[in-house]
């Protein structure tokens, strides 16, 4: 299983999206707004689940701003920040 | 003002019934050409004949012909005119000179507006430029016409004009021609003709000869008819546009009363059904501050308030202030409430500099405390020299008055007009009452600005209808039952204690924290459950001084991360300032990406501390909870992200104890519990309710402390189930 799908199940399960198929979520499918309709206070648990799960941590609003864009672009960021990469 | 009327009367409207008069201009015939024109209007066309044989050239028209005195001009022309449309049962008179300056053929739009008003005089208003175009009479003249019947007479030199054929025997003129055919259409609106002007075209022809010193004359006569409107005696009133009026007697006076209190001051309000009653005094007070409040309205009102304030009209200034304010279409309200500023019960500093300005001018000096002696000596000089005071006070008034009216005025304009410019609603604080405030506490302290804070409260609480409108949710909820006169009283209490809290809190910013106690006995117990590194939210409210507050707990050992919208005009800047100069507290605003939360909750990751507000969402969502016995909407964020990120939950509630001193004290409502999915909705929906009971005890100690100034209850905030 790839990162990016991984962070849709983890995604979809801990944020109960419960109508939402893993699988249909788009990679470049933006996550909040229009895209899959996340919110701030989502926004504060994908930060908490990131830090549980991967030890990436996101420290401001203009690093939330790219890393919490799409599933490609938080994928990008633990990849990068993961420590023993 | 409305004056007694003998015999009042509405004409019926003209329809065809009106007359066409054409008038000799400088004494020459009218011209067959305008006479044809005249008759092609479809109204008798009258002249009068002076003399036999004079207008050969107009024999063969079917002209009405009025016997005019040899020697006789226009005003006797009209005269013979109005008793032979009483013969004829002709309503009214329209008239313009035959020299062919104007085209007969408009009369028909005099007509048509006298037809939907009968009770008007109707006078053309030529182009700028033209022979009886408003600027030829002089600026000041203007003003002074306006002063005297308090409309534009831009048309008054204009003899084309229309009006009912009684308003010839009612109105009497004393000045002469050409000065007559303005102070006609004064007085014609004093007897309660309405005026209407129409624009007119102009034709070229001879000039008239000028008459030496006109425009002193035309200024005298406009002066002495701004004098006569400022005499308070009422003048005659002949016509009212109302079939219903009623004249005064002294058979009826209640009768008179209720006619003039409808009909006068109830017009003059234009708001709607509602009127000025003893009955409803609070509502009556909210339509008179709805009148003439444009910028120039309220500094002119301003300024006359400051003028007769400033004049010794010894126990007579409230009913000077609302005579000419009435008069001159000026807000009452606050012309009475600028005349104020001058009275003796606050500090009296208008009446000593008039007096002192008086002593100047008399004596080339001024009164010291040597000339007024110990207080004994005082005493009798006070009563000795009384006479001399007060011709002191009424000639030192006569220079200050107006200088102060014009700086006030000046002040107020400029103060509305950029209220206005920003598209705010009319406002009695803002940059200059804060700039204020800010100079009492950096040079005099905080007990001064607190002076003036109890001086200005009633007038902004009873001035702003949306300040009472403001206060009112929470009071009723908190104090069911209570009267209206409780409520309004309540409100001043709370708003009193509102900016006793912004001085504080400003003072705490200009003069350092040092300045200001705060009594905070849980402190140490706060800072150990800081030491433990699993994150902190502290939760505020718009309760006491939370913003003082936050001040006290700049030693936890982490930096606060304050969700907080800035706002440039707040009057808590330099408390900003203060909090960036410090390293212990940053703020985070809520309008940038997700509302800020990325920093609050990499905070909390981090074992820090992030203060949020309890009672405002900031766009995000919220959920009801119980408040005061209804469902409010408060925001769920703090409780998820204490969730979420396993922290501790504050509540922080500051009270304003006294003079810049006030106690806070904390509730813990959640100790580092997370939970997951369901369960911690649940647990942030708990978690709220917890802290509606902590805000709602800190209320039942401090009920004058909540500073949320909206419908908290109906506020449109987006609610979800936490």
């Amino acid at each position: 299983m790839s990162l990016e799908d991984e962070l849709k199940s983890m995604i979809v399960r801990e944020l109960k999206l419960e109508d939402v198929d893993p699988a249909s979520i788009a990679d470049d499918q933006p996550l909040f707004g229009e895209g899959l309709g996340l919110d701030s206070l989502d926004a504060v648990e994908l930060v908490v689940l990131l830090q549980k799960h991967y030890q990436v941590e996101v420290k401001d609003m203009d690093q939330g701003r790219t890393v919490l864009a799409s599933i490609r672009a938080l994928a990008d960021f633990v990849r990068s920040e993961r420590p023993g990469r | 003002m409305t004056g007694p009327a003998a015999a009042v009367e509405r004409p019926p409207a003209p329809g065809a019934a009106a007359l066409l008069v054409l008038a000799a201009a400088d004494g020459a015939p009218p011209r067959r050409d305008i006479a044809l024109e005249a008759l092609a209007a479809g109204l008798p066309v009258a002249i009068g004949t002076p003399a036999a044989g004079a207008y050969e050239t107009l024999d063969d028209l079917p002209l009405v012909r009025l016997q005019v005195p040899a020697g006789g001009g226009r005003e006797e022309l009209l005269r013979a005119a109005a008793a032979w449309a009483e013969v004829h049962h002709v309503t009214h008179i329209v008239v313009l000179d035959g020299d062919g300056r104007h085209a007969p053929a408009e009369a028909r739009a005099f007509v048509a507006a006298l037809a939907e008003k009968p009770c008007s005089i109707v006078v053309g208003r030529a182009a700028p430029g033209a022979a009886s175009s408003p600027g030829r009479g002089g600026r000041l003249a203007r003003l002074l016409l306006r002063v005297a019947c308090g409309a534009d007479l831009a048309g008054a030199r204009c003899a084309f004009r229309a009006f009912p054929a009684a308003a010839l025997a009612r109105v009497r003129c004393a000045a002469r021609a050409p000065e007559r055919d303005v102070e006609f259409v004064v007085r014609a609106l004093w007897a309660g003709l309405e005026l209407i002007t129409i624009p007119v075209s102009e034709r070229p022809v001879a000039a008239p000869v000028p008459r030496p010193f006109a425009r002193l004359r035309a200024l005298a006569a406009s002066a002495r008819l701004a004098a006569r409107n400022l005499n308070p005696w009422p003048h005659r009133r002949h016509f009212h546009p109302d079939p219903n009026a009623v004249p005064f007697s002294w058979r009826h006076p209640v009768r008179y009363w209720k006619y003039l209190h409808h009909n006068v001051v109830y017009r003059r309000l234009g708001a709607g059904e509602e009127k000025l009653s003893l009955r409803h005094p609070l509502r009556s007070l909210r339509l008179l501050h709805l009148e003439s409040t444009t910028p120039h309205e309220i500094s002119l009102a301003c300024m006359l308030g400051i003028f007769l304030g400033a004049l010794p009209l010894i126990a007579c200034h409230t009913v000077a202030i609302v005579f000419y304010a009435t008069r001159f279409r000026l807000n009452r309200a606050i012309a009475f409430y600028a005349s104020n500023l001058c009275a003796p019960w606050v500090p009296p500093f208008v009446p000593a500099l008039d007096i002192e300005v008086g002593h100047f001018l008399l004596h080339g000096r001024f009164i010291t405390a040597a000339d007024l002696g110990t207080r004994e000596a005082l005493f009798r000089t006070l009563c000795a020299e009384a006479h001399l005071r007060l011709f002191e006070y009424l000639l030192g008034s006569l220079l200050v008055g107006p200088a102060l009216a014009l700086l006030v005025g000046a002040l107020v304009y400029a103060f509305a007009a950029g209220r206005r410019a920003r598209g705010a609603a009319p406002d009695y604080g803002g940059r200059p009452g804060h700039a204020v405030f800010h100079f009492l506490i950096r040079r005099c302290g905080v007990t001064p600005a607190y002076v003036l804070l109890a001086l200005l409260v009633p007038y902004y609480v009873l001035l702003r209808p949306s300040a009472r409108r403001a206060a009112a949710p929470y009071l009723r909820r908190r104090f069911p039952g209570r009267g209206a006169w409780w409520r309004l009283a309540a409100t001043m209490r709370t708003f009193n204690a509102f900016g006793r809290v912004l001085i504080d809190q400003t003072a705490l910013g200009i003069l350092g924290a040092e300045r200001v106690r705060i009594d905070f006995p849980q402190r140490a117990r706060l800072r150990r459950i800081a030491a433990r590194k699993r994150g902190l939210v502290l939760l505020t409210s718009h309760f006491g001084g939370w913003q003082a507050a936050m001040a006290a707990i700049d030693d936890l050992g982490c930096p606060v991360h304050f969700q907080l919208r800035r706002e440039a005009r707040t009057a808590g800047r330099q408390l900003f300032d203060l909090w960036e100069r410090r390293a212990s507290l940053r703020i985070v605003s809520p309008d940038g990406f997700l509302g800020g939360l990325i920093e609050l909750t990499s905070a909390l990751q981090g074992g820090g501390c992030a203060a949020v507000m309890g009672d405002r969402a900031f766009g995000a969502r919220t959920a009801c909870a119980e408040f005061l016995g209804a469902p409010a909407p408060f925001p769920i964020t703090p409780y998820r992200l204490a969730l979420a990120t396993g922290s501790d939950l504050i509540v922080l509630l500051a009270t304003r104890t006294g003079k810049l001193s006030f106690r806070l004290r904390f509730v813990r409502i959640a100790s580092g519990r997370s939970g997951a999915g369901a369960a911690r909705a649940q647990n942030a929906g708990v978690l709220l309710q917890r802290y509606v009971r902590c805000v709602e005890r800190g209320l039942r100690d401090s009920p004058f402390m909540w500073f949320n100034f909206f419908d908290f209850w109906n506020s449109a905030q987006h609610t979800r189930s936490p």
